[in-house]
């Protein structure tokens, strides 16, 4: 298995893909090289639009018909890809090359059983397969990626399985028929550290089974313990191909140094993450948005008391979301909250922001009565400047049809200021306390990057000088690079400004990273609460120790 | 169909412990509680509504049966009589109980315009109009179907093109639309007859096609914008990936995601076609309840119409309940509620 063997699986050269867009026709992937031998790893790292999941879809001739490709060879066991027809095409997929995409919920068709699911490889490529074997053959694949008890799931619809079994039915989908070659493109985004670190274990086992794996991802760290080369891309070029453990311990490009600079990590927290001039919130920002000094409370921003929320959905089944959760967010500090999908992270934060009522406990913010069971919205009215939110998806929290400016005009004239050209001058200096040109107030959210709407939204928060931002898995859907500059900028924001910081995240680094105290919450209820060193470095806890040795497995070393 | 339903539902929940088996059950049998409920809970309404209707007419209600109220003279012992006969001398929570009770166990009373129990009457031609309005829907969605899977593989060009056809078919009104198939098919082709004699197979064809088409289009519209999403979606790219062809990811993954919203409108569709027949069997002269519905209008026999609209909403309301345990048979597990 050297990589000095004649002929490799899988081998590119020169690749070019573009796609004729109104007309024009626009190159997005420029002439790039690489092989991939029986039994190894390449893994595509990148940004998103850096070309990594084009190179994926041409492999399996899935780009659509705008797209052109061109190579000077493009070659997979010896045919060339770039002459196939579509019936070849179809006797590719699924027979020799597996695809797995990203989120299984919506990647394995949520009406179809996954029996049908990952029947489908052997319905299509072994059409004399009677019904009674193809059951069999499914049963076998599923026990064979680690599903326990299949004949307990094979009828079960992917809606119906824990995040961690849908991931694996869909990898089933995809090596049923044991292709040579396996395309994984992010296959743990959007996973938990415990279900991530399991799904790359599983690749591996299979990568040391023979299959090739071509894996794509945005996260160098998640991808380290699998691969055995790393391609790390950029704007449509490999700026890096080398082997896994020489790219992360002696990085030549200065691209792939950045990338690994991004990661949070436990012993660089308070250093910057992204690179680029030394931030400053220009003054006249600060001057617009930072709360009179007179406002200055002593105490806590937040207190939660004894809160508890319970779920009664199913008649049946009452569901305990958060279990007699109590905590404070000193002033001008984060408190992070750390915990899996389920554990009611996302509950709590509701009733934070007071959008869901307690069935008992209290919240106050700046020493108010906020949030408890009688309380009414009309009270909180008066409050609610005090307190902004930024979200996971900053997409579908702006008003579809509104532009920047109104997403902006809208938070600034809340209460009692008037609409002018002071409101306009407001909105301008929240653009450049975020960041970002005066020119975004007359662009639309749709049109803008994922980092760039996450500033807007960390704009829209902090249109009324708030005492508190919650946060609630605010940088999940970034890439690592954007994190780190919306991570750098919420602490920047945080020196300046002095707001407290509720930061909810499933990531522990990130979680580290940015708090002072960390609460650690399992199906409902606080398992650990200390300060940020002593919950990651000490746990106390068996769940935070779990929840470490996911993250550390996942290729994060402390 | 809900007993199907409720059999499915178990099977897939019962696969995972005894407790979820137990859970399915009762969560099955919630829910048909609350359907049935609700349906009763909407005819009581419908009761309710059309009582107040009755009596909030202008005019003595005796009067009116009596005949037409204006310019005729009628003794006071005549209406005295009639108010006898129809309960109108009784207090009005009185009839509006006994209204209930009656139409709770289906006696709806006399019609003097026809001249016959009404039970009978609507015995007679609600056959004829469920015959229209179910053989109608059917091929509506024949019709959608066929079209919208016949376009959707067409490209940019065909869908646009078939946006276009379907926005035309759905706003055909109905009565042109009749007199236009039968200038066509009866008076130039002769291969139709004008006049729908009921059970007769020919006659039902222009009558059918008439409440289709509009039908058709609206349902086409429906499928064709569910059937791009699923498209589009990632599975159907997972599925392409496993070497699907296009066609076997339209009609094993796409079409069934498209299916079930075109199914909750059908139910809306059905209380359409209802309404339609009206105007439709005026058209074709074809006995119905539509007709009825019409005598009633015309010789203002209020206890008549008050009964047909009441089996018009009540088909409305079986029509829904039957939609919505259909949706949950294509769609179980309710996958998109999450």
């Amino acid at each position: 298995m050297s990589d000095l063997l004649p002929s490799p699986l899988l081998a590119a050269r020169n690749l070019r893909i573009g796609f004729d867009v109104a007309g024009a026709y626009r190159e997005v992937l420029h002439g790039v090289d690489f092989t991939l031998q029986p039994g190894r790893c390449l893994a595509l790292v990148g940004e998103s639009g850096s070309g990594k999941s084009v190179i994926a879809k041409s492999l399996v001739g899935l780009l659509g018909d705008a797209a052109r490709v061109s190579a000077d060879q493009l070659e997979f066991q010896g045919h060339n890809l770039l002459a196939l027809s579509q019936a070849h095409w179809r006797s590719v997929r699924g027979e020799r090359v597996g695809f797995v995409l990203q989120d299984a919920l919506v990647s394995l068709d949520p009406l179809r059983t996954v029996g049908e699911e990952v029947g489908d490889a052997f319905r299509l490529h072994r059409r004399a397969m009677p019904a009674a074997e193809r059951r069999q053959q499914v049963l076998e694949t599923l026990a064979r990626v680690g599903i326990p008890d299949p004949e307990q799931r094979i009828d079960l619809r992917s809606p119906q399985l824990s995040g961690g079994l849908r991931q694996r039915a869909l990898i089933a989908s995809a090596i049923a028929l044991e292709p040579a070659l396996l395309i994984a493109d992010e296959p743990t985004t959007a996973l938990d550290a415990s279900v991530q670190a399991q799904i790359l274990a599983l690749l591996l086992a299979l990568k040391q089974r023979g299959t090739a794996i071509l894996l794509i991802s945005h996260d160098l760290a998640a991808v380290a313990k699998v691969a055995d080369h790393i391609a790390v891309m950029h704007q449509g070029k490999i700026v890096e191909y080398a082997p896994s453990a020489q790219l992360r311990s002696a990085p030549v490009s200065p691209y792939t140094r950045q990338l690994l600079a991004a990661i949070p990590h436990p012993q660089r927290k308070g250093q910057r993450l992204s690179p680029g001039p030394a931030l400053a919130l220009p003054a006249h920002a600060l001057a617009a948005i930072a709360r009179p000094a007179a406002e200055a409370l002593r105490g806590p921003r937040l207190e939660v008391r004894n809160v508890s929320k319970t779920f009664h959905r199913h008649p049946a089944q009452p569901r305990r979301a958060v279990d007699n959760v109590s905590f404070q967010v000193p002033a001008g500090a984060t408190l992070g909250i750390v915990g899996e999908s389920g554990s009611g992270k996302s509950t709590l934060a509701n009733i934070v922001l007071g959008l869901l009522t307690p069935d008992a406990g209290q919240v106050d913010l700046d020493g108010h009565a906020w949030v408890a069971r009688q309380q009414r919205e009309a009270q909180r009215r008066p409050l609610r400047p005090r307190m902004g939110v930024v979200f996971q998806d900053p997409l579908s929290s702006f008003d579809p049809r509104w532009s920047v400016a109104q997403v902006l005009e809208d938070a600034l004239l809340f209460g009692a200021r008037k609409r002018g050209p002071t409101v306009t001058a407001q909105a301008h200096s929240l653009l450049d306390a975020v960041g970002l040109p005066r020119s975004a107030l007359h662009s639309h959210p749709r049109y803008l990057s994922g980092g760039q709407r996450q500033r807007i939204a960390i704009a829209r928060a902090l249109a009324h000088s708030p005492s508190l931002v919650v946060c609630d898995e605010a940088v999940s859907a970034l890439d690592v690079s954007i994190q780190a500059q919306i991570l750098d900028l919420l602490l920047l924001i945080q020196r300046e400004l002095h707001v407290s910081y509720l930061f909810i995240s499933h990531d522990l680094d990130v979680v580290h990273h940015m708090s002072q105290q960390v609460v650690v919450m399992k199906d409902g209820a606080i398992v650990e609460h200390g300060e940020a060193d002593q919950v990651l470095f000490h746990p106390s806890h068996d769940y935070t120790r779990q929840l470490l040795a996911a993250s550390r497995a996942n290729g994060v070393s402390p | 169909m809900s007993w199907v339903v409720f059999k499915r539902h178990r099977k897939g929940l019962a696969t995972l412990t005894p407790l979820g088996a137990h859970l399915g059950a009762r969560l099955a049998l919630w829910r048909l509680a609350t359907q049935g409920l609700s349906a009763l809970l909407v005819m009581f309404g419908v009761v309710s509504v059309t009582f107040i209707a009755l009596r909030v007419v202008p005019g003595d209600p005796a009067r009116l049966i009596a005949g037409g109220g204006s310019g005729i003279d009628v003794s006071e012992v005549v209406l005295q009589q009639i108010r006898e006969q129809y309960g109108l001398n009784r207090p009005l929570l009185q009839q509006y109980l006994s209204m209930l009770y009656d139409f709770g166990r289906g006696q709806f009373g006399y019609s003097y315009i026809m001249r016959d129990d009404i039970g009978s009457i609507l015995q007679r031609y609600l056959g004829p109009t469920l015959l229209l309005a179910v053989t109608a829907l059917a091929c509506a969605w024949l019709l959608a179907l066929a079209f919208v899977l016949w376009s959707a593989r067409g490209g940019r060009l065909a869908s646009a093109l078939g946006a276009v056809v379907e926005t035309l078919s759905a706003s055909l009104p109905h009565f042109w639309l009749g007199a236009l198939l039968i200038m066509l098919f009866s008076v130039q082709l002769r291969w139709l007859p004008a006049v729908s004699e009921p059970g007769s197979v020919p006659g039902l064809v222009m009558p059918v096609l008439t409440l289709a088409l509009p039908c058709a289009g609206y349902l086409a519209q429906i499928l064709r914008g569910s059937l791009a999403n699923a498209l589009q979606a990632p599975f159907a790219l997972s599925a392409r990936a496993r070497g699907e062809s296009e066609w076997g990811v339209l009609l094993r993954h796409a079409l069934r995601h498209a299916i079930a919203p075109a199914i909750s409108a059908s139910a809306s569709f059905f209380g359409a076609l209802i309404s339609g027949a009206v105007v439709v069997e005026s058209v074709f002269s074809r006995p119905g309840l539509g007709r009825v519905l019409m005598l009633g209008v015309d010789g203002r026999d209020i206890q008549l119409v008050a009964a047909v609209v009441t089996v018009a909403a009540l088909l409305y309301v079986i029509a829904n309940l039957a939609a919505d345990n259909l949706v949950r048979w294509v769609d179980p597990g309710a996958a998109h509620e999450h």
